[in-house]
C-alpha cells in the first residue's frame, strides 16, 4: 500500500556563514492514509526540517542532497518549482505552525482567511458557493472546531483572538481545505494544557471525519502518547526509532527513547533522582558514528566506528546496534 | 492558613492589581475611573523553610506575578510578603533587603544579557560589594562549580551556550548571592526535556545542600509532582486548592484542579480530557465563583458568592462541594 | 581631471575636501548620538512622565524642516563650520532619539533586566551595562547609513553657501562654483558632484553590511 507521503533518504544541509549544518541525513519515512504520525525529538533532531521539508517551505540556504525524494500521493515533488508546489499544495498539504501568527494574516477578519481556505478546495472540487452560503458555510465549520461565538469571532482579526482560538481556526481553515495531509509543526507547544487538550481531540475528530493523514511534530512524548498511530523518534537527524505508538511508548528499544521516557518526571524527589540522559547534544557528535554515543548508557566500542543501520524488531524499525549489528553503507 | 513559627516566606492577603487601557493627559484631566485587574487577588500562603512550594496553575492564573511579589520586583498593593519576619520590599525601595531572595526565569535566552561574558553575568548580583577582580572570580567558579559547569565557561560570551548551559549559569547567579529563598519560574519549560531531567536533580541536589527555600512556578503537573512539598493550584489570581502533592495530585478535590490534571497528556496513550470553555478574562469577572462558567459541579450558590478556602481531608479547598451543611 | 577656473587642481581639492566633510558628518552623528540617547533612552526605560516629556520636545524637532532649520540658525549665528555642525546636530539628534527610545521599550521587557534590578543595580547603572549595550548594534547600522546623509545635507549647505567659506575646499561649493563654467566645463561640477554620491552610496552599503553581520551575530 503506497502512502499518503513517502519520503526516502532525505537529507537537508543549512549553510551557514561559518559552516554545513547536516540537519537531516537520510530519513525515510511512509505516512499512510487516515494515519497519525508523531516525529518526536529534541534541539537538533531535524523535526522541524523534515516538516518544513516535506512541505516545501524549507529557507533559501537550505539544500536538499541529491538521492532524497519525496512523493506526495506517488508524484515526486522534491524538486518542483514554485508554481508547480503551489498547485500540489491546492491539492492536499496544509500546514500549521506554532506561531500561529506566522500562519494567519493579521490584516485579514477570520471570516475572510476562512473563505479563502474554501475556495482553495472548491478551486480543486470545480465547486463554488455563492456568498451568503459561503457566510453559513463558515460559521459551520468555526462551530464545528468547537469556537463558540462564531457569528462573532468571524468578524475578528486574529491579534483579537487568544492562541487557543487561533489555532483552532487554523484547524478549521484546515477542515475548509480538507487536505489530504495536515503537517503540524509544535501546534500545541505554545497553549495552556487545557487548550492543548481541546486541540488534540479536536485534530482527532478532524483525522476521523476527514479521512485526513497527519504528520505531528513534538517534542512532547505525552502529546505524542495521546494523539500518535505511529512515532519516530530523531536524533542527530536520523530516524533512531519507529514504530506503533504503543510499542514505542511501552516497549521502547533505542537508549534514546528510554532515556527521553525516563526524563519525564513520575515520582517524587523523595524517591530519589530522576534518571536523566547524561551531558547534552551537540553538533560534533553528527559526523561518522552514532550520534547518541556520547550520551549513552549502552555504549559500546563500535558504535563510534560506525553510523549504526535500521533494522526491524517486531514491528519497529531501530537504530542501534545493541538490536542488530549492522551499519550504514 | 496559620501562622508558622517556622515558616521562613510568610504570604499574607497579597493583592496586586494592573490598570488596563490607555491613561494619556486627556484620559487623566477627566479623571475618568481607571479600570483594574487583579492578577493577584487575596493570595495567602506560607512556605517552610528548606521546602518548595510548587505554584501550580496556567498562563494568566497569577503565578507569574506572585512570584514577583515574592522577590520584590512587584509592589504590593495591599497585603503583606515577609521572610522571616521582615517585609519584603520593593526593589528600588531604600532598604530592601538585597541577595537574600533571588529569582530564576523561563527564557534563559532574555534572562541572560547576550553580549556580556559569563563571568560578568553571574557575578552582577556581588557587583556592588566591592570585591577586587581575583575575589570575585574565585566565588563565580565556585557557583560554576556547584551547577556542575566548568571554570573555563567564565570567559564565553553568554550568547555562544546551550539552552542547558544558560539555564545553569542563571541558577549559579541566583546562587551567588547567598540567598534563603529562590522563586523559580517554569525554570525547564524552555529547554529540552532531556535537560530538564538533569536541571530538576541540580535542584534538588543545591536545596539540599544550601538549604534553600523554593518557590517553584509551574504548569507541568509532572514537575510539580517531583519536585513539590506541598503544592498550591491558582486560578484567576486566587488559590483553589493547597495541600501535599500526595493528596491534591492524586485526589485532586477542586474541579478546576481535576480538569487540569486530567487534560494533561499521559504517555499510556490515553486521550486527554478537556475543560470546556475558554478561560474568562481578568477583565469580566463573574461575581461569584471565577470556575463557575466551566465547571461540570456547578451549583445556583456558586453564582452568588465566592466561596473561600476552607479545610478538608489535610488540604484547603475553595469549592462550595466541600462546605458541610 | 584638470585645473577649476582658478588654476587650482580639481582631483586635490575633492581628496582635501574628504576630511573636512569625514569630519563634520562624524561630529554631528556623534552630536545627535549624544543628544538623542540622552532625551530618548531615559524616555524609554523610565516611561510615563519622562516618556511623554522627551518625546513631545522630540516631535519639536522634528517638525522643522532640516534645511530651514539649519538655515535659521546659519542666519542668526553667523557662518563658519561650528555653526554649521550646530545646526546639523538641532535637526539630527530627533531620529535617533526615536530610534533609541524603540530599542529601550524592547531591551526593558527582557528579563535580564529584572535580574540586575534584584542585583540591586541604579538605573544609571541599567542603562549603561545593559539598555546601551544591547542597542549598539542598531545604533551602529543606522549612524553608518546616516554618515552618508550628512555628507549629502552638509554639502548641500555648502552649495546654498552657508558652509565652509572660500577658498576651503568642500564638495559642495566645488560644485556651486563649477555651476558658473556649466555645460562647457561640466567636470567642474559633476565630478565632486559623482564623489558625494559615491560616498553617501557606499556609507549605505556598509551599513547594511552591518547590519546583516550582526544580525547573524546573535
Amino acid at each position: 500500500m503506497t502512502g499518503i507521503l513517502e519520503v526516502e533518504n532525505l537529507s537537508v544541509d543549512y549553510a551557514t556563514s561559518s559552516s554545513t549544518v547536516h540537519a537531516l541525513r537520510n530519513v525515510s519515512l511512509t505516512v499512510n492514509e487516515g494515519e497519525i504520525l508523531s516525529i518526536v525529538g529534541e534541539s537538533g533532531s531535524g523535526k522541524s526540517t523534515f516538516a518544513l521539508a516535506v512541505s516545501k517551505l524549507l529557507p533559501p540556504n537550505a539544500k536538499i542532497l541529491k538521492g532524497g525524494r519525496i512523493s506526495f500521493r506517488g508524484n515526486d515533488f522534491t524538486r518542483l518549482n514554485k508554481s508547480q508546489v503551489r498547485e500540489v499544495r491546492g491539492t492536499g498539504i496544509f500546514m500549521i505552525f506554532q506561531n500561529v501568527f506566522l500562519s494567519l494574516n493579521p490584516l485579514m477578519k477570520i471570516k475572510r482567511q476562512v473563505i479563502e481556505a474554501i475556495n482553495v478546495r472548491s478551486k480543486r472540487t470545480s465547486t463554488s458557493l455563492k456568498k451568503r452560503e459561503m457566510e453559513s458555510e463558515v460559521a459551520s465549520i468555526l462551530k464545528s472546531v468547537r469556537i463558540g461565538d462564531a457569528e462573532d469571532i468571524m468578524e475578528r482579526y486574529p491579534h483579537q483572538l487568544s492562541g487557543g482560538q487561533n489555532q483552532r481556526v487554523m484547524l478549521a481553515m484546515a477542515l475548509a481545505e480538507k487536505p489530504s495531509l495536515l503537517i503540524a509543526d509544535e501546534p500545541t507547544t505554545a497553549l495552556d494544557v487545557t487548550t492543548q487538550a481541546q486541540v488534540i481531540l479536536l485534530l482527532k475528530e478532524i483525522r476521523d471525519k476527514a479521512k485526513m493523514s497527519i504528520v505531528y511534530v513534538t517534542h512532547d512524548l505525552g502529546v505524542a502518547a495521546s494523539i500518535s498511530d505511529r512515532i519516530a523518534v530523531l536524533y542527530g537527524g536520523m530516524v533512531q526509532e519507529l514504530g506503533p505508538a504503543r510499542q514505542v511508548l511501552s516497549d521502547p528499544k533505542h537508549p534514546y527513547t528510554l532515556g527521553l521516557i525516563k526524563s519525564i518526571p513520575s515520582k517524587a524527589k523523595s524517591e530519589g533522582s530522576l534518571d536523566a540522559i547524561k551531558g547534552a547534544f551537540s553538533w560534533d557528535d553528527v559526523g561518522d558514528a552514532c550520534a547518541f554515543a556520547a550520551r549513552c548508557p549502552l555504549v559500546r566500542e563500535n558504535c563510534r566506528k560506525a553510523i549504526p543501520a535500521l533494522n526491524q524488531l517486531d514491528k519497529t524499525l531501530i537504530r542501534c546496534i545493541n538490536y542488530g549489528e549492522s551499519y550504514e553503507q | 492558613m496559620s501562622s508558622n513559627n517556622q515558616a521562613s516566606l510568610q504570604i499574607e492577603n497579597a493583592v496586586k492589581k494592573f490598570s488596563i487601557g490607555e491613561q494619556g493627559i486627556l484620559t487623566r484631566l477627566r479623571r475618568e475611573k481607571k479600570r483594574y485587574i487583579s492578577a493577584v487577588d487575596d493570595v495567602t500562603l506560607s512556605v517552610t523553610k528548606g521546602e518548595t512550594l510548587v505554584v501550580l496553575g496556567e498562563s494568566g492564573c497569577g503565578k507569574t506575578t506572585l512570584g514577583r511579589l515574592i522577590v520584590g520586583l512587584e509592589r504590593l498593593n495591599s497585603g503583606r510578603i515577609s521572610y522571616e519576619g521582615s517585609d519584603v520590599k520593593y526593589v528600588r525601595d531604600r532598604g530592601a533587603v538585597r541577595g537574600r531572595l533571588q529569582m530564576v526565569f523561563q527564557d534563559p535566552s532574555s534572562s541572560l544579557n547576550p553580549y556580556l561574558s559569563v563571568l560578568a553575568c553571574i557575578a552582577e548580583p556581588i557587583s556592588k560589594m566591592g570585591l577586587r577582580k581575583p575575589e570575585l572570580t574565585a566565588k563565580v567558579s565556585e557557583a560554576l562549580k556547584l551547577v556542575g559547569m566548568e571554570s573555563l565557561f567564565m570567559a564565553r560570551r553568554t550568547s555562544d551556550l546551550s539552552g542547558g548551559q544558560k539555564q545553569r549559569t542563571a541558577i549559579a547567579r541566583a546562587l551567588i548571592s547567598d540567598p534563603a529563598v529562590i522563586v523559580l519560574d517554569e525554570p525547564t519549560s524552555s529547554i529540552d526535556v532531556s535537560i530538564q531531567a538533569q536541571i530538576l536533580n541540580l535542584l534538588v541536589e543545591l536545596q539540599h545542600l544550601r538549604n534553600l527555600t523554593y518557590v517553584l512556578i509551574t504548569h507541568d503537573p509532572n514537575v510539580a509532582r517531583f519536585m513539590a512539598d506541598k503544592i498550591a493550584v491558582m486560578y484567576l489570581g486566587k488559590i483553589v486548592e493547597y495541600g501535599m502533592p500526595g493528596d491534591v495530585l492524586k485526589h485532586p478535590k477542586h474541579p478546576y484542579t481535576q480538569g487540569l490534571l486530567a487534560s494533561a497528556p499521559k504517555l499510556d496513550g490515553s486521550s486527554p480530557e478537556t475543560i470546556r470553555g475558554e478561560p474568562p478574562s481578568l477583565i469580566d469577572l463573574p461575581k461569584g465563583c471565577r470556575f463557575e462558567p466551566r465547571c461540570p459541579h456547578a451549583m445556583p450558590k456558586c453564582r452568588e458568592r465566592e466561596p473561600s478556602l476552607i479545610s478538608k481531608d489535610n488540604e484547603l479547598v475553595a469549592c462550595y462541594l466541600y462546605e458541610a451543611n | 581631471m584638470g585645473t577649476d577656473d582658478l588654476g587650482r587642481d580639481i582631483w586635490s581639492r575633492i581628496l582635501f575636501a574628504a576630511p573636512t566633510d569625514a569630519t563634520v558628518s562624524l561630529l554631528v552623528i556623534a552630536g545627535g548620538i549624544l543628544i538623542g540617547g540622552l532625551v530618548g533612552y531615559p524616555a524609554g526605560y523610565f516611561g510615563k512622565s519622562v516618556d511623554e516629556v522627551n518625546m513631545r520636545v522630540t516631535d519639536l524637532f522634528l517638525a522643522f524642516p532640516a534645511l530651514i532649520l539649519a538655515l535659521a540658525i546659519e542666519a542668526t549665528l553667523g557662518r563658519d563650520v561650528v555653526y554649521a555642525i550646530i545646526a546639523l546636530v538641532a535637526v539630527w539628534w530627533p531620529s535617533y532619539a526615536r530610534l533609541v527610545r524603540g530599542e529601550a521599550l524592547k531591551i526593558k521587557s527582557m528579563k535580564f533586566i529584572d535580574a540586575a534590578l534584584l542585583s540591586g543595580l541604579s538605573n544609571f547603572a541599567i542603562i549603561s551595562k545593559h539598555v546601551i549595550t544591547n542597542s549598539l548594534n542598531t545604533l551602529i547600522s543606522y549612524a553608518t547609513i546616516d554618515l552618508g546623509n550628512t555628507i549629502l545635507v552638509y554639502s548641500i549647505l555648502s552649495f546654498l553657501g552657508l558652509g565652509v567659506p572660500a577658498p576651503i575646499p568642500e564638495w559642495g561649493t566645488m560644485v556651486a562654483s563649477g555651476l558658473n563654467e556649466f555645460p562647457q566645463w561640466w567636470w567642474y561640477s559633476i565630478c565632486p558632484g559623482v564623489v558625494i554620491a559615491m560616498v553617501v552610496i557606499g556609507s549605505a552599503l556598509l551599513g547594511d553590511g552591518l547590519r546583516d553581520m550582526f544580525a547573524g551575530e546573535l
